[in-house]
């Protein structure tokens, strides 16, 4: 499970960081846009201890249209960030595209977002993902 | 009238037109319904007016399969049976529990629910719950709001509870009066005798604990034991067919069924009140919203009808999940509640009640439970609950997070039976798969006849009493037909 974890991290890595999403393009948008994105998840009552735990499952969120949902997500101005997020996970939910990690359910945009988040900076599993990764007997 | 076979006075020997062995809730409704009917029926009973440690000691057996509650604790065994220990949530099954599901093997019934839905509101009057039904439609008299939730995925029926009704002590009084009726107390049935050509069964003989012993003739014998005892009085009843009564395609005692039960989750919110589960009242009549997997989505995902409800106790999500990690740090602002699923279990013919090599009291063999749960069992419980956690989510309500035995590949730990035992004598057409015809008369025999819930040939989400009450009021109109004119 390390493995594939690693792995998976490597995957998803590249497909954010590397394609200069948010550190190029959008870096002074990034902060922004997070804070949108905690609020929304917040509000839609997914605890923020739940982000930590992504990383522990086996489950993982749909990695492959990542990058172009963040790359037209972070285009918008943060105002109306918060209503197009709403309709993105209303619309997974009214289409089952659901997933779930360490065994919440969540849609695949939120998994994928959270996800996101928690490697910022400052946010709630920013630090913890390595630790989560060398857990022993994970 | 009743009597107490031991007593000196009472005699040894009876003759009836309609004898039932059991006085449940099955054996009470069925005496209650052939009252003043002109028939002499009598209504046999083990034990006495209140339980006794030796007449329930005759219910012990060996459980071998997978983990289930001593075969003595989850029943009772004096008047009115285990409507002794029943909680008394009421509601009847469904139009799909009666389908033949391609996806579920062994399913589907010979009646269908129209067909026995007259019945119901008599069992209704019987269990004591008034006649407002089950259906979603109730939720247009409630004062309340109700979820929007996507019906293909979650349905929102109701249950109502019965006081409970305890069918020995609710219904004493009637049974001493009612014409043609003797309740015959501590009269424990022994075997069913059968003519040489074993096509017909042609007495019972009893006993008591005390060594007293007796014979009761009768034109029509009713067992109505309950679905672990049903199987094992057929099966012992071996003296002229080794295999036992209604046994001559192995049938008897196979399929047994439970009410696969378990915390299956846990939901994260700000607002209990929004879950909508919570007990809610109409005319006095008590009643609860449950959330079952929708129809579109057992067909979807080939799984079986289950239910599901939200406790309203936070602490029992703490409970439950105490030694299990089960339950994550909870955020500030929010509460934790466990969700109970109860679900449809697939018939299996290898889940069977069959007799041990352990005798009771009176020499015979005790029963022995081989319950068994198929990976269906456990998708049936996972699906509703992803589908039900999308429809909280969806719905802002709250989030869910699956119990960490749906999480642990095929095992099965977080499952129990609730004391609902089914399907040892299923109902059916073809002799080859089921033990009694669909007017629940036993293959083979022409004037031997099952109530209760061992019977069901499937057993939806729904506590069984309410159905067993309703099948045994439908056994009536064909017993009736029966009796001399």
């Amino acid at each position: 499970m390390v493995a594939s974890a690693s792995l998976y991290m490597l995957a998803v890595g590249s497909a954010w960081t590397g394609g200069n999403l948010f550190f190029t393009t959008a870096r002074a948008s990034a902060a922004g846009f997070y804070q949108v994105v905690e609020a929304f998840l917040v509000s839609h009552r997914l605890p923020r201890s739940t982000w930590c735990r992504f990383f522990e499952g086996t489950g993982r969120p749909a990695s492959g249209d990542g990058a172009p949902l963040l790359k037209d997500l972070t285009a918008l101005d943060p105002s109306a960030l918060e209503e197009r997020l709403a309709a993105i996970v209303r619309a997974d939910f009214d289409a089952g595209r659901i997933t779930h990690i360490d065994g919440w359910i969540m849609t695949r945009t939120e998994a994928m977002l959270a996800t996101a988040l928690s490697e910022q900076p400052g946010k709630a599993c920013a630090g913890k993902t390595a630790a989560l990764l060398v857990k022993p007997g994970a | 009238m009743f009597l107490d076979f031991r007593q000196p006075a009472a005699p040894e020997n009876f003759e009836f037109d309609i004898c039932i062995v059991g006085a449940g809730p099955a054996g009470i409704s069925l005496a209650l319904a052939l009252a003043g009917t002109g028939a002499r029926i009598g209504l046999l009973e083990s034990g006495g007016y209140d339980g006794d440690a030796g007449t329930q000691a005759l219910y012990e057996g060996e459980s071998v399969g997978f983990q289930h509650t001593g075969l003595d604790t989850c029943r009772l065994r004096f008047l009115g049976g285990s409507s002794n220990c029943w909680n008394g949530w009421c509601a009847p099954l469904e139009d799909i529990d009666f389908e033949h599901r391609d996806w579920v093997p062994y399913s589907g019934w010979p009646i269908t629910l129209a067909s026995l839905a007259p019945w119901y509101a008599g069992a209704r009057t019987l269990c004591e719950v008034t006649s407002h039904g089950n259906s979603e439609a109730l939720w247009e008299k409630l004062p309340l709001h109700r979820q929007p939730f996507n019906a293909e995925r979650v349905r929102t029926p109701f249950w109502q509870y019965s006081p409970p009704t305890r069918f020995g002590r609710r219904y004493r009084s009637r049974l001493a009066d009612a014409a043609g009726v003797t309740v015959l107390l501590h009269a424990n049935a022994i075997a069913i005798e059968t003519t040489e050509q074993a096509n017909r069964a042609s007495g019972i003989a009893i006993a008591t604990l005390e060594g007293k012993r007796g014979h009761v003739s009768a034109g029509i014998i009713v067992i109505a034991c309950g679905g672990i005892e049903n199987a094992r009085l057929l099966l012992a009843s071996n003296e002229r067919v080794p295999s036992g009564l209604g046994n001559s395609h192995d049938q008897v005692g196979r399929y047994f069924m439970e009410h696969p039960y378990a915390i299956s989750g846990y939901v994260v919110s700000r607002n209990f009140d929004h879950l909508s589960t919570v007990e809610k009242k109409i005319d006095g009549a008590r009643l609860e919203s449950v959330f079952c997997t929708g129809i579109e989505t057992q067909r979807k995902f080939q799984v079986l009808n289950s239910m599901a409800l939200v406790w309203p106790d936070e602490e029992v999500a703490h409970l439950f999940s105490w030694g299990r990690g089960a339950l994550p740090d909870i955020p500030d602002g929010f509460s934790a509640y466990a969700l109970m699923s109860q679900s449809e279990q697939s018939p299996n013919p290898a889940s069977r009640i069959r007799l041990s090599g352990k005798r009771d009291h009176f020499g015979r063999s005790l029963a022995k439970m081989d319950w068994r749960l198929l990976p269906i069992d456990k998708k049936t419980v996972r699906i509703q609950m992803e589908q039900t956690g999308a429809e909280f989510a969806r719905l802002n309500l709250g989030r869910l997070k699956l119990a960490d035995w749906l999480l642990d590949g095929d095992a099965l730990w977080g499952m129990g039976g609730g004391n609902h035992h089914m399907g040892t004598t299923r109902m059916g057409d073809d002799p080859g798969s089921s033990v009694v015809d669909r007017n629940c008369k036993v293959h083979g025999l022409d004037n031997l006849y099952v109530a209760g819930s061992s019977v069901f040939a499937t057993s939806g989400w729904a506590n069984p009493t309410l159905t067993i009450v309703a099948l045994s009021l439908r056994l009536t109109d064909e017993l009736k037909a029966k009796l001399p004119a």
